[in-house]
């Protein structure tokens, strides 16, 4: 019965690639499989991940579609739809620092590039939006971490007061 | 000295002592069970501590024991007991809340179910436990003074009036304190008792000290009552809950998520963090993308649009399957469904908030899944396994070989099994687990990723193959196939399972699904992190 989802979902902000016609047309009709087996025939290979990425997100495998952003920033480290796209990933899958460090790589491309445009406006006004989820991703996770801690902290200072009362209390009582 | 005419009233004591122990133990896992879970390393680590409280309460009790007058240790143990007991309902949301914050997601929470869970039961039940342990030497000392009686048979009659009232205790914990007067007022009504009986001793002993205890045991319990409510995590803003009740297995409640357009209405049990059992959505039918219970409407397109269905659900829940199922079936085929489920008050829920009809569908309610097959026709088409137990681990006695064997034996030539896992991937513990033990007792089996889910569908076929993508029969047409075939066929997302060895399949003799759900669970960031 227990159903567990991945979301948020409303995160993604898929930034579509330049896109071959063929590929295009079977992705919209969302024949994926045939989409797929189309990804081999593109000479370039970041827009072969791109379109991977592309295809397993549509699928609903984010963590797919994480991995084959990582495959496509190794040859592309400084596509922006690539950190993009993966900083919106890994934010939906709670990865805080994959998240942060793809928003932090993301926002040096966009300054880097100092002609002001609309697009790079919304850009960084996405990219705003991410680092305040990412942020608040790390936040939780540290929660987190904090609770572990006082839980670990809890639980041996009242096993160690316990065994002390266990040994205090077994010695014979005094006639 | 004391002056008790007879050992009666120590022996009664005991037997109370015994009953209250359970009861706290017993309404501690539901306690706890919306913020951790229920799930067996909660339950071990409640009994542990309980046993670890004991013990010490037992020893602590021996040198009490050798005070001139028992009697006035008995009466502070009582009164602590009761005053402790009474307040853990109002105690137990801040602690819990302080160990596992409220908005973790299900894999942040990961490690605090087992520390979390320990840390919590040794601050909330610990001291309360160790009290009534106090309980026994003190009687059996009071019970040997009252009556010049030997140390083992004063010992004894304590012994079995207490255990006796810890049977008492154990049942009507279960079956109807919880149930009928929920949490909150199990603990109240146990407190309440120790208290009388703590003041009554205190009566009896008539010393100044103990009016201080009696007092502050009062003003306790004043304080107790008017707060004792179980809280529960918070709910986000747009979710509001519908109902809600105890029933003799959990924590149930019915909640109204209005956060993305349409209202939808989720089943949870126990449920603290990001998961629920059923789901209701206005129009009967395909769900979604996310809901594994979509998947469960394929065999009937796959097997070629038959004109009757015969659908057996074993865990249904509050009857998601039997409405996807109605809306996405083939529309001129003729559905009979039977489901399964063992708690009635989800049956009830169900009826009153899902559109679960019983009049029209058979629903077999209070029976668990696994009894229940002996009982049913050996005609189904399709039987779907969505059992969970304590929320997140799938009943180890209906992921056995056995079990898979025995549903397998009630299909009809060409039926289906389809088995909802909950996984991080295909090679997740529990997946490989479920599809492996299945695969085994059908000849193979195939399992589909549910997309934008953490679930995964196993299916098995009497007589017959499940379809693959590219295979013909996969592209089975119809609107269900073309909503849920496009993501299903890309690479990566089903995988074949052959038969698992024999140490890899779960049996009814050796199953270690819960540890193998703990260790998926605790895997599933690892899995897909790259240095987190």
């Amino acid at each position: 019965m227990a159903c567990w989802f991945t979301t948020p979902l409303a995160l993604l902000a898929l930034d579509v690639a330049l896109r071959p016609q063929t590929i295009d047309a079977l992705f919209a009709a969302r024949r994926y499989e045939q989409a797929w087996n189309s990804i081999e025939d593109l000479e370039d290979a970041t827009l072969r991940e791109e379109w991977r990425f592309q295809i397993l997100y549509a699928a609903g495998d984010l963590e797919g579609a994480l991995r084959a952003i990582r495959s496509g920033l190794a040859l592309a480290p400084n596509s922006e739809r690539l950190l993009r796209n993966g900083a919106s990933c890994a934010l939906a899958l709670g990865l805080a620092t994959e998240a942060n460090e793809l928003c932090a790589r993301w926002r040096r491309v966009l300054e880097a590039d100092d002609h002001g445009s609309p697009e790079r406006d919304a850009a960084l006004q996405a990219l705003l939006r991410f680092e305040t989820d990412a942020a608040k991703l790390t936040l939780k996770d540290q929660e987190a971490n904090r609770a572990r801690r006082r839980a670990i902290t809890a639980t041996v200072a009242f096993l160690a007061l316990a065994a002390t009362s266990v040994a205090w209390l077994s010695r014979a009582p005094r006639k | 000295m004391v002056h008790a005419r007879s050992a009666v009233p120590f022996l009664t004591i005991a037997g109370v002592a015994g009953a209250a122990t359970m009861a706290v133990e017993l309404a501690a896992v539901r306690l706890l069970a919306p913020w951790f879970g229920a799930s067996s390393h909660v339950w071990t680590n409640v009994i542990g501590v309980i046993l670890l409280a004991l013990a010490i309460g037992y020893l602590a009790g021996a040198r009490l024991a050798s005070r001139a007058d028992p009697r006035g240790s008995l009466a502070w143990v009582l009164l602590f007991a009761a005053a402790w007991t009474m307040w853990l309902p109002a105690t137990s949301g801040p602690v819990c809340r302080w160990l596992l914050p409220p908005g973790l997601t299900l894999d942040q929470s990961m490690d605090l179910w087992t520390w979390g869970s320990l840390a919590a039961t040794l601050v909330l039940f610990l001291p309360a436990a160790v009290a009534l342990g106090c309980v026994g030497p003190l009687a059996v000392e009071c019970v040997q003074r009252a009556d010049a009686s030997s140390a083992g048979s004063a010992g004894g009659r304590v012994l079995g009036y207490s255990t006796l009232g810890s049977l008492v205790g154990t049942f009507g914990t279960t079956h109807q304190l919880v149930p009928w007067l929920g949490i909150a007022w199990t603990f109240l009504v146990a407190g309440s008792t120790l208290f009388v009986l703590g003041l009554a001793v205190a009566l009896a002993v008539r010393r100044r000290t103990l009016g201080v205890a009696v007092i502050a045991a009062a003003g306790a319990a004043t304080g107790a009552w008017p707060s004792a409510r179980v809280e529960r995590n918070p709910l986000p803003d747009g979710v509001r809950v519908i109902a809600e009740g105890e029933s003799t297995y959990q924590s149930v409640r019915v909640v109204e998520d209005s956060r993305w357009g349409s209202a939808l209405r989720l089943l949870q049990v126990n449920e603290g963090l990001d998961s629920f059992q059923s789901v209701w959505a206005a129009t009967p039918g395909l769900l979604g993308l996310g809901y594994y219970y979509d998947l469960f409407a394929l065999p009937c397109w796959w097997s070629g649009e038959p004109r009757t269905w015969k659908v057996l659900v074993l865990g249904l829940g509050a009857g998601t399957t039997f409405r996807v199922l109605r809306g996405a079936s083939p529309i001129d085929t003729e559905l009979t469904m039977v489901g399964v489920e063992i708690d009635p008050l989800v049956v009830d829920f169900g009826r009153r908030f899902f559109d679960l009809d019983p009049e029209r569908d058979r629903v077999l309610a209070g029976l668990d899944a696994r009894s229940a097959l002996s009982a049913l026709e050996r005609d189904f088409d399709l039987i779907v396994l969505d059992a969970y137990a304590r929320q997140v681990e799938i009943p180890f006695h209906l992921a056995s070989a056995e079990a898979m064997t025995e549903m397998r034996a009630h299909l009809a030539p060409g039926g289906w099994l389809a088995v909802n896992v909950g996984g991080f991937g295909f090679d997740d513990p529990v997946v490989e687990a479920v599809a492996g033990t299945t695969a085994s007792v059908f000849g193979g089996a195939t399992a589909y990723r549910v997309p934008f889910s953490r679930n995964y569908v196993v299916f098995a076929r009497e007589r017959g193959a499940v379809p693959r993508p590219q295979e013909h029969e996969f592209a089975c047409g119809g609107p269900v196939a073309e909503e849920l075939l496009p993501a299903l066929s890309i690479p990566g997302a089903h995988r074949v399972f052959e038969r698992a060895g024999a140490r890899s399949t779960l049996s009814d003799d050796r199953n270690p699904i819960d540890q193998l759900q703990f260790d998926s669970l605790r895997a599933a960031r690892a899995r897909i992190a790259l240095e987190e």
